[in-house]
């Protein structure tokens, strides 16, 4: 186990390394930072300055050299526009973005899950027809575009729900979330679902193939052939071996919430970490770019680590390090 | 007879009671970078400044320079300015408005670190500031500045207890949010909102509100549904194709505003052969951009009017020159050139480019308002007119470093003056490219004449202020009316909508203050 986790530590150090050069040389040939940054009617002389201010005057790969320097004794840069360290722009916003990623995963599993079982287990049925042509339509409506009509029937016609921002927050660990309190989580309402919309489709069809497969299988057959009752196969049997897939997708899917919940953040404007992406990128921030990116793989690396061990408590058979037992 | 008038005298003291203890939330597109009012000069950095701080001079709805912390100046000689401060003017911590404060101020601005956009070139011309009396400044200049009021005026005054070390990010908790504006600081939270509280000892008008709310909301959609469900009573940046929707779903009360900034085209006016501009038949030819008939010819085939109506839901203001009337330097003998696409074309003929020639127009397609749709319409209207046109926009990011690497031949860009006066566009749009002595630097085009260089910089130290006028009058002829130095489209005009309950008085250049917010009559 231990020589496991080292290893993958390793690739994974690689990974970032790969990700921070990639993405440092990318955003320098895109665009120039001091372009966007110097007011309207600056002057050659202040153009000059500002460049020196924020480093930019130096050749590229010296950038990166002092970047990488920096890196290695953990400071992700300071924000060209905020004049922040990026650490801290991440970390303000991530409790906004983990809150609403969060909601939306249990949002997609409250609906997915349920939908998945019944479907699968009425294959066939008229049912499962609306489950499936429902799943259909969460699924390929783009996701601004159900944002948008959202707000338009709770918000705008119904009046029921605010059409946008964070609610009030309370503090639960040390932690400000707006689950606390009323206000934060009518604000949250409308988001969370526009982002749990896909994934709960996708949930569903997943659940269905698998009930499906299961349901047809040799130890269910034998289930049923000693008497159990079919509530008891469904939940006790088959759904056990249908979560083994699910983990895997849902793991990267949290990931795929946490980190590009980029458009319902935009709709909905949600104080995210997704916000400060869309904002950097436009003014070529480069250290909240890559700083960012770097934070995003480093999560997904801890994420698929997790569900690897996940997989050994769910499955005995399975054994870390591919050494089956 | 008199409890009538006692009645609605109570009537009208309560309801302007109510008034002023109402609160505003406003929904803009655009959040500061820092809440130190030094850090940036860009327009949202100073959007948020001008609500707590205030300098030495304001502009009005007319971009005439007003008193405010200072109440007169005088020149005593070309280098030399004696300048009175207000009296029994309070900062939001008690202490009141001296000299010292303002030595401080101008003593900190250079010392800001890692801003990009600085207040440093407001203060570059003082050679010496010192302190005659508490309420008196004598200040020299390096060189004869005749706009060092509208320069050191807009810089933002702080108390000098906070000394000039003091760091940009003690300002972001409010601890160092100190000014002497209508309004002080309640709490910033980043990406979201700022809360303001009116100030109680305020020396001007009272605003009409006490507390304020901005959100910051930068997606268009959303800014507009915020509005329209009651969530925000007034947003900035108001999208034009979505007014009619607006205003069929509430009683909105929409204000317009032409602004200084003036979109155009600027054209490869100096290599002998251009990157985008061939032969009609795709080959190489002499660069036809050098020629200001072809230039003006360019501008001939423009449909302004059509391009103001149809693109852009009539919210622009076709232009000819730098800036829109009523700024200092605007010339009525610059017109905004009618389409006339038969002049156009014998221009052409006697340049000796008859036959047209092939040419590809470039442009942000997320700059500035319907930038993509505009750079479809002038490709359009050039290829009506007898030439190879076609056009390519690409994201803002991607755009302007190409643009200032000069990889294009004809491009579409904005310049906003801020200050009332025609003259920094004059010497950074169409003045001489030369990094010494700091004039040309969205010359991208590289257009030079000297003739008007030396009337720009004549202005530039003129102290008369009709002498001035008239100098940059001549100047702005010279650059549109015999060169075409560049091809001016229109004048954005800024859009706000509102609730019907309230009123806003606009300013031409891009600020919504609360302070200019009241309750409609």
């Amino acid at each position: 186990m231990a020589s496991y986790l080292i290893r993958r530590l390793g690739q994974a150090a690689f990974v970032l390394l790969l990700v921070s050069f990639l993405i440092f040389m990318g955003v320098y040939a895109i665009g120039d930072p001091v372009e966007m940054l110097v007011p309207p009617d600056a002057t050659t002389a202040e153009v000059n300055r500002a460049r020196e201010a924020l480093g930019l005057d130096q050749p590229i790969l010296i950038q990166y050299g002092l970047y990488l320097k920096g890196l290695v004794q953990g400071d992700l840069g300071t924000s060209f526009v905020y004049n922040q360290p990026t650490i801290d722009l991440v970390l303000q916003r991530l409790p906004a973005t983990v809150e609403l990623g969060l909601t939306a995963f249990v949002f997609s599993l409250i609906i997915g899950l349920p939908l998945g079982l019944i479907a699968g287990y009425r294959a066939g049925s008229v049912t499962d027809d609306g489950i499936m042509n429902g799943s259909i339509l969460a699924y390929s409506l783009p996701n601004f575009w159900q944002g948008l009509l959202l707000i338009l029937l709770f918000a705008v016609q119904l009046r029921w729900l605010p059409s946008g921002g964070r609610g009030d927050t309370g503090i639960l660990f040390g932690i400000e979330t707006s689950l606390l309190t009323l206000d934060g989580w009518q604000h949250i309402f409308l988001p969370a679902l526009n982002l749990a919309l896909f994934n709960s489709a996708m949930v569903t069809r997943l659940t269905r193939a698998q009930v499906q497969q299961a349901m047809g299988s040799e130890y269910v057959r034998y289930a049923r052939a000693k008497g159990i009752s079919e509530r008891r196969i469904l939940i006790r049997h088959a759904f056990r071996n249908v979560l083994i897939p699910l983990v895997t997708v849902l793991g990267l899917e949290l990931g795929n919430l946490l980190a590009y919940g980029i458009i319902t953040e935009t709709v909905f404007n949600w104080p995210g970490m997704g916000q400060l992406l869309i904002n950097s990128i436009n003014i070529v921030d480069r250290p909240v770019i890559v700083g960012y990116l770097l934070i995003v793989v480093a999560m997904f690396v801890v994420i698929n680590l997790i569900v690897d061990v996940l997989y050994t408590l769910l499955d005995p058979r399975i054994r870390l390090g591919g050494n089956k037992a | 007879m008199t409890r009538k008038l006692l009645l609605s005298t109570a009537l009208i003291a309560a309801g302007a009671a109510t008034a002023h203890a109402d609160s505003l939330t406003m929904g803009l597109k655009a959040e500061h970078p820092s809440m130190d009012p030094h850090f940036s000069r860009t327009s949202p950095g100073q959007n948020t400044a001008a609500h707590i701080f205030e300098g030495l001079t304001a502009i009005d709805e007319n971009m005439q320079l007003t008193p405010a912390l200072a109440t007169e100046w005088t020149n005593i000689d070309p280098t030399t300015w004696e300048i009175k401060l207000r009296d029994g003017v309070t900062f939001h911590d008690g202490s009141t408005l001296d000299a010292q404060d303002v030595i401080t101020t101008v003593a900190r601005v250079p010392k800001v670190e890692n801003s990009a956009a600085s207040f440093e070139s407001n203060v570059a011309m003082i050679d010496s500031i010192e302190a005659v009396d508490p309420l008196t400044l004598r200040i020299t200049t390096k060189s004869p500045s005749p706009d060092l009021m509208q320069q050191l005026g807009s810089v933002y005054i702080l108390p000098s207890e906070l000394g000039e070390q003091i760091a940009s990010k003690t300002f972001d908790s409010g601890e160092a949010a100190i000014g002497t504006g209508p309004y002080t600081y309640g709490d910033w939270t980043p990406n979201e909102k700022l809360t303001l509280s009116a100030y109680q000892d305020y020396w001007g008008d009272a605003p009409a509100f006490d507390d304020v709310t901005i959100r910051y909301i930068p997606n268009d959609a959303s800014r507009v549904s915020a509005l329209i469900a009651g969530d925000v009573d007034l947003i900035d940046a108001m999208p034009a194709g979505d007014l009619e929707a607006v205003e069929s779903r509430m009683d909105a009360n929409i204000v317009r505003k032409t602004s200084g900034r003036m979109i155009y085209l600027g054209l490869d006016s100096d290599r002998a052969q251009s990157p985008f501009v061939k032969g009609p038949d795709g080959g190489e030819i002499e660069n036809p951009l050098r020629d200001p008939r072809v230039r003006r010819a360019l501008s001939l085939m423009i449909d302004r009017g059509q391009i103001s109506e149809r693109i852009m839901d009539g919210t622009a203001t076709p232009t000819g020159q730098m800036v829109p009337e009523g700024f200092t330097g605007y010339t009525s003998a610059v017109e905004a050139p009618e389409a006339d696409i038969e002049r156009a074309q014998a221009l052409l003929e006697e340049a000796g480019y008859g036959d047209g020639f092939t040419i590809t127009l470039h442009g942000p397609n997320n700059r500035y308002q319907n930038d993509a749709k505009i750079l479809q319409a002038v490709s359009q209207l050039w290829a009506r007119a007898g030439l190879n046109a076609s056009v390519e926009a690409m994201p803002k990011n991607i755009y302007f470093k190409r643009a200032t690497a000069r990889d294009f031949s004809a491009f579409l860009v904005g310049f906003g003056t801020t200050t009332g006066d025609s003259i920094r566009g004059l010497q950074q749009v169409i003045g001489t490219y030369d990094e010494e002595a700091g004039t040309g630097r969205f010359n991208r085009g590289r257009f030079s004449n000297e003739e008007f260089d030396t009337l720009v910089k004549q202005a530039a130290e003129t102290f008369d202020d009709e002498e001035r006028q008239r100098l940059l009058e001549e100047a702005t002829a010279i650059a549109f009316n015999e060169e075409q130095a560049i091809i001016p489209i229109h004048l954005e005009q800024q859009i706000w909508a509102m609730k019907d309950e309230l009123a806003f008085d606009a300013r031409p250049i891009e600020r919504t203050l609360t302070q200019d917010v009241r309750p409609s009559e």
